[in-house]
């Protein structure tokens, strides 16, 4: 059986195509088949964090447009087997898309046997959201704690809704443990509060993040990175597993840490 | 030699308007248009008008003929053509196909920035950057003065000889004809001399300019 997920969040910034990136390399490693489709026109990114923007030959609109088969499009991952991508044109915009093509396009997706087909949305609530979520059976909402990421989830999760998209699942993304437990930012009660939704997971702000997006290799294959850990668990989640919440309590400082930190203040 | 008058000229103020005679074979049509177009000389030499055809449906190619008949008998400088379905139709764009010689060359200043695209029919030439994101196709070569960081395509209707030449070649695809080459993914910072790709054997080669 196969699942179309579309990974939104309204605020741009926040991590949508990071998650898409982990998501899509976390179930390929399980052995899943994966389909990752860029659905943001005229600003695609996903190509360049999975570090395959020079194999693009054809993209989304040239399928939906018939100047190429899907299977001619979709690129295979260099490190992954049965983990591949969609690159959205990059000299187009939103317009070229309309949600029926983008609804046909997941079709064929699943007629080619994909497990899971994740969608990377754009930012923002207009035709591009719109395309994104046409052909989705399940959504995916990112938000960081921040008051105006959570307000726009908000705002996402009601359209999501209005759209036949029910119930939704949330991954709250760049959670910074010392300013939580200091009071300074949201954590997870007050995010859910507000957004009455299923928490899928929770990603700890972590560096390996901004390293690996720059090498173009998501952080999920990195044992170290704590972010890393926390998008196991959530495939672990999208696949059926029921996994504990892993601790989000600082992990003791080295010595060497404290060190630096002696020095920084 | 029919004498009925299957073509007729009118002037409006909108511009010049061609009456079609509507059961006439097209080939007659021509006919009579290039007799009244040589017989009208001068009238139209240097005249800048949109032009308008009436009576009659035409298809794009048959558009085509009936204004090359026009341009090569005259120096009327027609700048709309105006159609049976009423189309405004910019008439660098229908004619452009047929009339750009091999090797026009196209110049343009200023970089190329992300989702930025030149497509010509022709040669082109950047004094600038192509960024990356950014894609520049040309049916014959390109050269780039600047840095080439985006995508070029050179010869992208099969013309295999075309080259594609930079100041500083760091491009995330290079294609000449219907070869595709990536570059090496590691990113190459510093210096290097200007390069210049090629077709030799299948294959994409880059070298050195000098």
């Amino acid at each position: 059986m196969s699942e179309v997920i579309v990974i939104t969040s309204g605020k741009g910034g926040v991590g949508k195509t990071t998650t898409s990136a982990n998501l899509g390399c976390g179930l390929a490693v399980l052995g899943k088949k994966v389909a990752l489709v860029d659905a943001d026109i005229g600003l695609r990114n996903l190509d360049v964090v999975m570090g395959l923007e020079n194999r693009i030959v054809y993209d989304l609109v040239d399928v939906v447009e018939g100047n190429c088969r899907l299977k001619q499009a979709l690129i295979k991952d260099k490190r992954y087997d049965g983990l591949f991508l969609l690159p959205a044109a990059q000299t187009r915009d939103k317009d070229a898309v309309s949600p029926e093509q983008m609804q046909k396009l997941c079709e064929g997706l699943k007629e080619e046997g994909f497990d899971y087909v994740i969608i990377d949305c754009p930012a923002g609530i207009e035709q591009g959201f719109k395309n994104a979520i046409a052909g989705a059976d399940r959504a995916i909402v990112v938000t960081t704690p921040e008051v105006s990421a959570v307000r726009d989830a908000d705002r996402i999760i009601g359209l999501l809704e209005a759209n036949g998209l029910n119930d939704p699942m949330l991954i709250l993304n760049r959670l910074r443990t010392d300013l939580v437990q200091r009071g300074e930012m949201m954590n997870i009660d007050d995010v859910t509060e507000i957004l009455a939704v299923d928490i899928l997971g929770v990603v700890p702000d972590d560096e390996a993040i901004v390293i690996a997006t720059n090498k173009g290799e998501p952080a999920v294959s990195n044992q170290e990175s704590r972010a890393g850990q926390a998008y196991r668990n959530i495939v672990q989640r999208i696949l059926g597993q029921e996994v504990p919440f892993m601790s989000l309590e600082e992990q003791p400082v080295s010595f060497f840490e404290k060190l630096k930190g002696l020095f920084r203040h | 030699m029919n004498l009925e008058n299957y073509v007729i000229f009118k002037g409006t103020k909108d511009g010049v308007t061609v009456l079609f005679q509507e059961d006439a074979s097209f080939e007659v049509l021509c006919e009579q248009l290039e007799k009244k177009v040589q017989e009208a000389g001068k009238f139209f030499d240097n005249v800048k008008t949109s032009l308008a055809f009436k009576g009659r449906t035409f298809s794009d190619e048959e558009e085509q003929q009936l204004l090359r008949i026009i341009t090569d008998h005259t120096t009327m400088e027609i700048t709309f053509l105006k159609t049976e379905n009423n189309e405004l139709v910019e008439l660098t764009a229908l004619l452009e196909k047929e009339m750009a010689p091999q090797n026009l060359t196209k110049f343009h200043k200023g970089s190329l920035r992300n989702g930025q695209k030149i497509e010509f029919d022709g040669s082109v030439v950047i004094i600038g950057d192509i960024n990356p994101g950014a894609e520049i196709k040309a049916t014959g070569n390109i050269i780039i003065l600047g840095q080439l960081k985006g995508m070029a395509h050179a010869g992208c209707q099969g013309m295999i000889e075309a080259f594609i030449a930079a100041i500083y070649m760091a491009p995330v695809q290079l294609r000449i004809g219907d070869i595709i080459t990536r570059f090496p993914d590691e990113n190459k910072r510093g210096s290097k001399p200007a390069e210049y790709a090629f077709v030799q054997e299948g294959q994409i080669f880059v070298m050195p300019l000098s």
